[in-house]
């Protein structure tokens, strides 16, 4: 059985993960980073990407208010390029509490953070989508930010210091052992085989699931989940990022990023990790409610729908409104549990990943006897151009700028070319990551179009095939593997336009290549004569 | 006559999908005057293979090699599938007209009366077909003799990949060899797309190149398959051509849609009614319907130009959402020219099932309008909603054709049983039995 040995074990690809690991790599400790999926498969892939002012928080939670204002400035000066700095505006509709509307500018100036009040009509002029039924308005710092490109650009930096990645590998096992855990033990779902890893310390961020990581290790940790649903829309709705200005509910963010507009969120309670996907009746609900705001949003197209898990870590039971329970990060260091070498980080938001990372990398760095300090709010996080791609518009812009005759479109609708992706297939391949479809998917933009990888996604797979990045009969897997993924999504919004689409891909998918069956036995009738 | 008005007719056709065009030939070959109203957009979409039943139930996890036992089960288990109005006789004689009218056409489709063909899709799998054209046929042959056979591809052509055909199909087509060339159009690294390459073709020095690119690349291989690019229209002669110069058979593999079989399918029908000296075909889209008592009021759109049609009676033919034949908001399916009932399940979280690629496919696929023995539409009571009102094509409930691979039968053999009705339905015209 292999045996890797690192000085620290991180559990957990997203936003959190990335973060410890880059934090570390600055600070020159090196890392093993487990997956068990890929990049972004729990909510570091499923949020909303808003870049919170804090605003939504000020009559809830003023700490959280604050320190996402300041975090948010640190944020577009460091790391810009993830970052779209859209700024953003608070609406009231006739009907909301005019209380809460009189309320709002005054808890937003005790946290620190600037608004500036708007006539309705001055708003409408900003955002001519905005319901005519406005009653009130503030312009607020919010801005949208690219958890998929963040959070390649942390693991693309930390394995450039030293760090290693390894994805569908999922931690099954750890033997505590006079206090601490000595091995860990992996299942690679793709050799399927295990692994053994010896760390000196690990670092639980397995959001929603790290009370299930605390538990192997015989630690308690009591969570419970909620689950938001989110709509994308076919194109951009407004310029800034609209909130509803009401206590938290449903449907009441609208956040642009590049061409299209995600609108959002359902917090429903599930007790099963197993089953994230968002549905046909929240769909409708977020559609219905957040067209109090943006009326155009009932007729609009939408491309596809997607659910995430927000972790709540809350010992005692309350009366289902989620939405109470503090959005504040935990860091535990089970040292109550008798176990020395064990943290666990996990809730908080994307907004405040990077002080979740540099608060656990202190930790472990504490326990390693390092002195060194974090870095990462000093240091711009670098931006290689083979690492942006999974920005929404840009593959379109280069493309329309540089029109290479001898390069081809992959993606239509996201105007991803043949170089685009031969570039982020290179990289991965000399970071040592399997360049198959759906690791190419999540680090573009391909499949995230009006047509939702109907036609590109078997132009991708014929393109590796052609550069010999997948063998024998695997690609199709893939592609059953990855259409089902898109999916999950699509499957909730399928009416008008989206539902031909549909249909388009029954009849290539289907119809015209058969793929719903599988293997030999579909054809033993011809077999005999 | 009236501006803006187009004439009359015994029959008129909405929708020039593969259902309108064979109801349009049908009613045509029994002497009815015929206008076909609506582009053919669609059909360029199919991939020119003659589907009649390649599985059954939808989700065996066996396709079927004779269709015609399928069709008997199908007609036991499935008593609302649209074929289970058919007699095995009339699905004959409909599919034996419509090849006729193709070979006619120039268009000489290939088959085996009582089998299922396996065919070498661009992806590398294989699926069942009743009917290929000349081009496919090869193809079939090759596999079917596990012939060693060379795959060639093109730089540039993005969705043909030979060497993930030859991954692919390994486990059943196990000596195939793929290779990927550069077409010889003095374009090298461009972007391909199968219509130019197939204008290319037309020219000697393209195909001579061609060719002897091809017969190096070929070694010890028996026959030769390419992506379907060997010219535009239904015309074998380029095909031919590049046969004898490789000296070996070669076959087409149908591309992504628009594919060029189905494009020459829809040229050759087209052509057909052009040289047959009637204009049968009225493009634009049918905006509004009326029935009034002895006659369909037509009203068609084509850019800023509003035609109006008289018709006796009426083969609604307009596909299903990717034609516009059916529409769906939120809550509802609709049928949108004449607002006819709709058979759906109950609420939009029963249209689709969670899993795409689910063997037993999903429930919207079965949703459409239902239609008695004589293929007329029925309204909420289950009547008849007018003797001489049929529908013919996807756009009719009960079936999936998609998962069962019935998609051309389906049309062909709807549109000759709406036909009939028709032709027996109109008054003082007394249906010509075919020859
Ligand atoms: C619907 C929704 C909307 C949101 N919107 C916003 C927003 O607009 N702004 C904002 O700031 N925040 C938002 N958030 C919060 C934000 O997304 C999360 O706080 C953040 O992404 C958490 O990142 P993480 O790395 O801690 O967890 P995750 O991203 O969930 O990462 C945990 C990873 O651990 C992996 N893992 C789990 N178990 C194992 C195992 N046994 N072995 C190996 N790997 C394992 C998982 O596969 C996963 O990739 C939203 C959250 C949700 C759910
Ligand atoms: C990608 C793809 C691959 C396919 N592959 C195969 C295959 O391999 N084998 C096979 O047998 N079949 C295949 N088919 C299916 C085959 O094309 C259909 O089954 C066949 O076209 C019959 O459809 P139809 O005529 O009922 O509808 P359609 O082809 O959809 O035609 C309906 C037509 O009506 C028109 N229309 C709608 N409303 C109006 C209006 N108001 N006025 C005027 N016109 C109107 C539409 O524009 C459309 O052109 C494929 C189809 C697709 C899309």
């Amino acid at each position: 059985m292999t045996t890797l040995h690192t000085p620290v074990l991180i559990i957990g690809a997203g936003a959190t993960g990335a973060g410890v690991a880059r934090d570390l790599a600055l600070r020159g400790v090196a890392s093993l980073v487990v997956e068990q999926a890929d990049i972004n498969a729990g909510a570091s892939g499923a949020n909303h990407g808003l870049l919170h002012s804090g605003c939504r928080y000020v009559s809830n939670d003023a700490h959280t208010a604050r320190e996402c204002h300041e975090e948010s400035l640190r944020l577009k000066r460091l790391m810009p390029q993830c970052i779209e700095d859209t700024g953003g505006l608070f609406v009231a509709v006739a009907g909301d509490d005019e209380d809460y509307v009189a309320r709002f500018p005054d808890l937003c100036r005790q946290c620190g953070i600037p608004v500036t009040p708007l006539a309705p009509a001055e708003a409408r002029q900003m955002e001519p989508a905005l319901s005519e039924h406005t009653i009130a308005a503030f312009q607020v710092p919010d801005a949208s930010i690219d958890p998929f490109r963040l959070v390649i650009q942390h693991l693309d930096q930390a394995v450039e210091l030293g760090a290693r990645l390894l994805r569908y590998h999922r931690v099954v096992e750890m033997a505590p052992c006079r206090g601490a855990v000595r091995s860990v033990t992996l299942y690679d779902s793709k050799a399927q085989k295990t692994v053994t890893v010896q760390a000196d310390q690990i670092v639980n961020a397995a959001g929603a699931w790290a009370g299930q990581v605390a538990a192997l290790a015989g630690a308690g940790l009591p969570m419970r989940y909620s689950k938001g649903t989110l709509v994308v829309t076919h194109s951009r709705m407004t310029h800034r990022v609209i909130n509803r200005l009401r206590p938290p509910g449903d449907g009441d963010i609208l956040v642009p990023g590049g061409t299209v507009s995600i609108l959002g969120t359902t917090s429903v309670t599930i007790d099963d990790l197993g089953q994230i996907w968002p549905t046909v009746s929240e769909t409708d609900r977020i559609v219905a409610e957040g067209s109090r705001m943006v009326p155009s949003l009932a007729r609009a197209r939408f491309i596809r729908a997607y659910a995430g898990v927000r972790p709540l870590v809350d010992p005692r039971p309350r009366d289902g409104n989620d939405r109470q329970i503090s959005r504040g990060f935990v860091l535990m260091d089970h040292g109550a549990d008798g176990i020395a070498n064990l943290a666990t980080i996990t809730g908080g938001k994307l907004s405040t990943f990077r002080i979740m990372a540099r608060e656990t990398a202190d930790q472990v760095c504490r326990r390693l006897g390092i002195a060194a300090p974090s870095l990462t709010g000093s240091q711009p996080l670098p931006d290689p151009p083979q690492t942006a791609w999974s920005e929404p518009g840009r593959s379109s812009r280069i493309w329309l700028r540089q029109s290479r005759p001898d390069d081809r479109l992959l993606c239509e609708c996201e105007m991803v070319s043949e170089k685009m992706v031969d570039e982020v297939l290179d990289r991965l391949r000399t970071r040592g990551v399997c360049p198959e479809l759906h690791a190419l998917a999540v680090r573009t933009r391909v499949g995230k179009g009006a047509c939702q990888g109907a036609f590109c996604s078997l132009r991708l797979l014929a393109h590796l095939y052609q550069r010999e990045a997948v063998s024998g009969a695997a690609g199709l897997g893939q592609l059953r593997r990855f259409f089902e993924e898109r999916w999950k999504g699509q499957r909730p919004v399928l009416w008008d336009g989206q539902l031909a689409q549909a249909e388009l891909s029954e009849a290539l998918y289907c119809g015209l290549l058969g793929l719903e069956r599988e293997g030999a036995t579909a054809f033993e009738a011809w077999r005999s004569p | 006559m009236r501006p803006g008005f187009l004439g009359d007719c015994d029959v008129a056709v909405i929708g020039a999908g593969l259902a309108g065009s064979a109801a349009a030939v049908f009613a045509v070959d029994r002497g009815l005057s015929t206008l076909v109203c609506g582009d053919s957009g669609q059909s360029c979409f199919a991939s020119g293979l003659f589907d009649l039943l390649g599985a059954h139930p939808a989700d065996s996890d066996r396709f079927l090699a004779d269709p015609w036992e399928g069709l008997e089960a199908l007609r036991r288990h499935c008593p609302d599938h649209p074929y289970a109005r058919l007699r095995r006789e009339q699905i004959q004689s409909a599919v034996a007209a419509w090849l006729a009218h193709l070979a006619d056409c120039g268009l000489a489709y290939r088959h085996q009366p009582q089998r299922n063909l396996l065919v070498l899709t661009a992806a590398g799998t294989l699926k069942p077909t009743y009917a290929v054209p000349p081009t496919v046929w090869p193809g079939i042959q090759a596999l079917a003799e596990g012939k060693r056979a060379l795959i060639a591809g093109f730089h540039g052509l993005r969705e043909f990949s030979a060497h993930q055909i030859a991954a692919v199909a390994a486990r059943l087509w196990p000596s195939l060899r793929p290779v990927c060339l550069d077409f010889p159009d003095g374009r090298p690294g461009a972007e391909r797309a199968p219509e130019l390459m197939a204008m290319a073709v037309v020219r000697e020095e393209v195909r001579r190149r061609l060719a002897e690119a091809l017969r190096q690349a070929a070694a010890d291989a028996e026959v030769v398959g390419l992506p379907a690019v060997l010219g535009r229209q239904a015309d074998e002669r380029w095909w031919r051509d590049l046969q004898a110069r490789v000296g070996r058979p070669i076959f087409e593999i149908p591309t992504l849609p628009p594919s060029l079989p189905g494009l020459r399918l829809r040229e050759a029908l087209t052509d057909r009614m052009r040289r047959s000296g009637m204009d049968l075909a009225v493009p634009g889209r049918v905006q509004r319907v009326e029935i009034q008592q002895r006659h369909f009021h037509l009203e068609l759109v084509e850019g800023h130009q509003s035609r109006r049609v008289l018709a006796r009676s009426l083969i609604v033919a307009t596909g299903r959402f990717l034609g516009g034949g059916l529409t769906a908001d939120r809550q509802t399916i609709r049928e949108p020219l004449l607002d006819l009932p709709v058979v759906q399940p109950p609420h939009r979280r029963d249209w689709h099932r969670p899993r795409f690629f689910d063997p037993a496919g999903h429930p919207i696929n079965r949703c459409g309008l239902v239609v008695d023995d004589a293929f007329r539409p029925l309204d909420a009571r289950g009547r008849a909603v007018h003797p001489r009102l049929a529908a013919a094509g996807t756009i009719l409930a009960g079936h999936d054709w998609a998962r069962e691979k019935c998609g051309s039968g389906l049309a062909v053999a709807s549109a000759w049983a709406a036909v009939n009705t028709l032709a027996r339905e109109l008054d003082g015209k007394a249906p010509r039995p075919l020859a």
